[in-house]
């Protein structure tokens, strides 16, 4: 009774051993002010315990992995985008972030041209999808500052709306004084911190 | 687990109180699709195309020459390559805190990401598992390739 166990345990290994998992780290990703993003890691965990095995950590380099053993070897950034560069190019634009500014304690924008911006983004992209999240200053209580958020979140919703904008491909949340821009104390105006952030994928 | 159940809890009450429009069972969007190029859902194929709405559990599956791209609800983005099948197991994500989860399983092919919030809050709160290997992210940009399963 035991060979069959024995065998089954082969190949158990021999399926593990066929398949080998290769890790390419590339530099960070270009800022939009044109710097460069620090490259950041990927960590070979144990499966069992989680816990760390290695870090890699090194930009242009090529991992094997393959349970416990990592073999971390230098590769040009050359070689890297030249392997990769049909992969690179599918992956998709960087989501673009605006920001529309409300005047105290209203639902009314201070410069509404900033939606044609963000429309000419969403035309640009394939697949668009749009996520409004609006934000107040520390004027008003929580719950009232909540209500607001929402309504001028609502209202960047509607305008796009009006300029022909699925709204299936929107979400909208209010954060109320939650996420202040500038750090102020309570009850204090501060135009940047009325505004709606919107993040077009 | 009690870790995570914790956080799936905290993050369903964060998304009650936010009342998104959009489904909240959506996690991303497919952004670009090529050549033979599908999700799986509940055992059923779906030509990928720029829009689709992702969930939880959909498989992402290329054939020769195909190709997806799509960014999720944290801005990470991933771009498979051909003959791909890569599972996203879990995706949660809470927009005020940015805390969540997000776990990616490639069985073979390659995909490259860079990744968003969520690995950016939580150290290894993104993962991805190959057959041979469990990896956490800590904000970066990468490929993985599976050979030979």
């Amino acid at each position: 009774m035991r060979q069959p166990l024995l065998i089954a345990a082969t190949f158990l290994i021999l399926a593990g051993c066929a398949a080998s998992t290769g890790v390419s780290l590339l530099p960070g990703e270009k800022d939009d002010q044109g710097g460069q993003n620090e490259t950041g890691a990927v960590v070979v965990l144990d499966p069992g315990s989680e816990q760390d095995i290695r870090v890699i950590d090194q930009a242009n380099s090529r991992s094997g992995v393959k349970g416990a053993r990592v073999a971390v070897k230098s590769v040009t950034p050359e070689k890297l985008a030249s392997k990769y560069s049909d992969l690179l190019t599918t992956i998709p634009r960087k989501p673009a972030l605006f920001r529309l500014y409300f005047k105290q304690g209203s639902t009314d924008l201070v410069d509404p041209s900033v939606i044609d911006a963000v429309l000419a983004e969403i035309k640009s992209r394939d697949g668009a999808d749009i996520q409004i999240v609006g934000h107040t200053d520390t004027t008003g209580d929580g719950p009232l500052n909540d209500s607001v958020s929402a309504k001028r979140a609502e209202t960047v919703k509607v305008l796009l709306a009006e300029k022909g904008v699925d709204v299936g491909i929107t979400r909208t949340a209010g954060r109320g004084e939650r996420e202040l821009r500038v750090q102020t104390g309570d009850e204090v105006e501060n135009a940047e911190n009325r505004r709606v952030e919107i993040t077009v994928r | 687990m009690q870790k995570h159940s914790i956080l799936a809890l905290f993050l369903s009450a964060g998304l009650a109180t936010q009342a998104f429009a959009a489904t909240t069972s959506d996690i991303g969007r497919v952004k670009v699709a090529s050549g033979i190029a599908n999700i799986i859902r509940g055992g059923q194929t779906i030509a990928a195309k720029p829009g689709f709405a992702l969930q939880k559990g959909d498989i992402l599956r290329t054939g020769k020459d195909g190709r997806i791209g799509a960014t999720f609800y944290d801005n990470s983005r991933f771009a498979a390559g051909p003959n791909s099948s890569v599972t996203i197991n879990e995706f949660l994500f809470d927009d005020t805190t940015h805390d969540g989860k997000f776990v990616t399983q490639v069985d073979r092919g390659s995909l490259a990401i860079i990744s968003g919030q969520i690995a950016k809050k939580n150290k290894d709160a993104m993962r991805v598992r190959t057959p041979t290997a469990l990896l956490g992210v800590r904000g970066t940009r990468f490929v993985v390739d599976v050979k030979g399963s």
